[in-house]
């Protein structure tokens, strides 16, 4: 089980992660995103509004390291991920495109937050860092 | 060579801006390191800070490729931008980083107060000892939420 209980919190979307990546030339890239959806104990989906130059590089190479922290008392984990596939319909995208326009409309982004796919992940390793 | 850094974006980089670090080892496999801060000098050189025990990994990385990507982004704002480089050096951190690292922790943390986050609660992540990495930076990104981010606004 890679997702515990203690974690959920942090997978609300109400604290932005960092997710970082690397092109297949070797160049890392580390852009903040909205969402780290909890999918099930062995994997996250992650919004695709606009990291465009994260989702090349996971499309050449299908790693990537997020962090995600815990609103309630700030905990921080980072996960290891291996990209499984990317969903355009259905109820997990219908799920994070409402929690999506939530976040939105909390943060006054209603037109620029559009989730375009759910990018699911398989969950490699988890390590607690706070 | 001209340093890259305006003016503007040095006051931004040393502001209470959340800051995360990417690298990668030798299989690209990349990794996420949270960074405590960061200066500009003269030279257009970032320093930045991280706890020892959280970036050993990044640490081991630097010294296989020298590859560096940090992103800075306002939590009030949201502006944000990413630096693109490679570390010159890194070292423990002395007093004067020291002393950088408690400014922004601070500032860090009145920042998150007017977010509601409860007063204090960053101080939960580690903080000592830490490092200090220099970084020569090659590109910058901005990567404020909106249509057109990621554009390049260094070349």
């Amino acid at each position: 089980m890679m997702i515990k209980e203690e974690m959920k919190p942090a997978l609300q979307g109400i604290v932005p992660s960092c997710i970082v990546t690397c092109s297949k030339d070797g160049i890392p890239n580390a852009t903040y995103i909205s969402q780290v959806y909890y999918v099930d104990e062995e994997h996250v989906a992650l919004s695709h509004q606009f990291f465009n130059k994260s989702i090349r590089n996971i499309r050449e190479n299908p790693k990537a390291s997020v962090n995600i922290v815990s609103p309630e008392d700030f905990s921080m984990w980072k996960l290891d991920l291996q990209y499984s596939h990317s969903e355009n319909e259905g109820e997990l995208y219908d799920q994070m495109s409402l929690q999506l326009e939530a976040i939105a409309s909390m943060t006054g982004m209603e037109d620029v937050f559009k989730l375009k796919y759910a990018e699911v992940f398989k969950i490699i390793a988890v390590q607690q860092i706070a | 060579m001209q340093s890259l850094i305006t003016p503007d974006l040095k006051v931004f980089i040393e502001g209470s801006q959340g800051i995360s670090m990417g690298t990668r080892d030798k299989d690209l496999t990349p990794e996420y390191t949270r960074v405590l801060g960061a200066s500009v000098n003269e030279d257009g050189i970032i320093t930045f800070y991280t706890a020892k025990d959280t970036s050993v990994k990044a640490i081991e990385n630097i010294d296989n490729n020298k590859l560096i990507s940090i992103t800075l982004a306002s939590p009030l704002s949201y502006e944000c931008y990413q630096f693109k480089g490679k570390c010159i050096t890194y070292r423990d951190s002395n007093e004067i980083d020291q002393g950088n690292i408690e400014r922004y922790l601070k500032g860090f943390n009145d920042a998150l107060n007017i977010l509601g986050i409860r007063d204090g609660i960053i101080y939960k992540w580690p903080s000592q000892p830490s490092m200090a990495i220099e970084m020569k930076v090659e590109e910058i990104f901005e990567q404020t939420p909106k249509v057109g981010a990621g554009k390049s606004i260094s070349k």
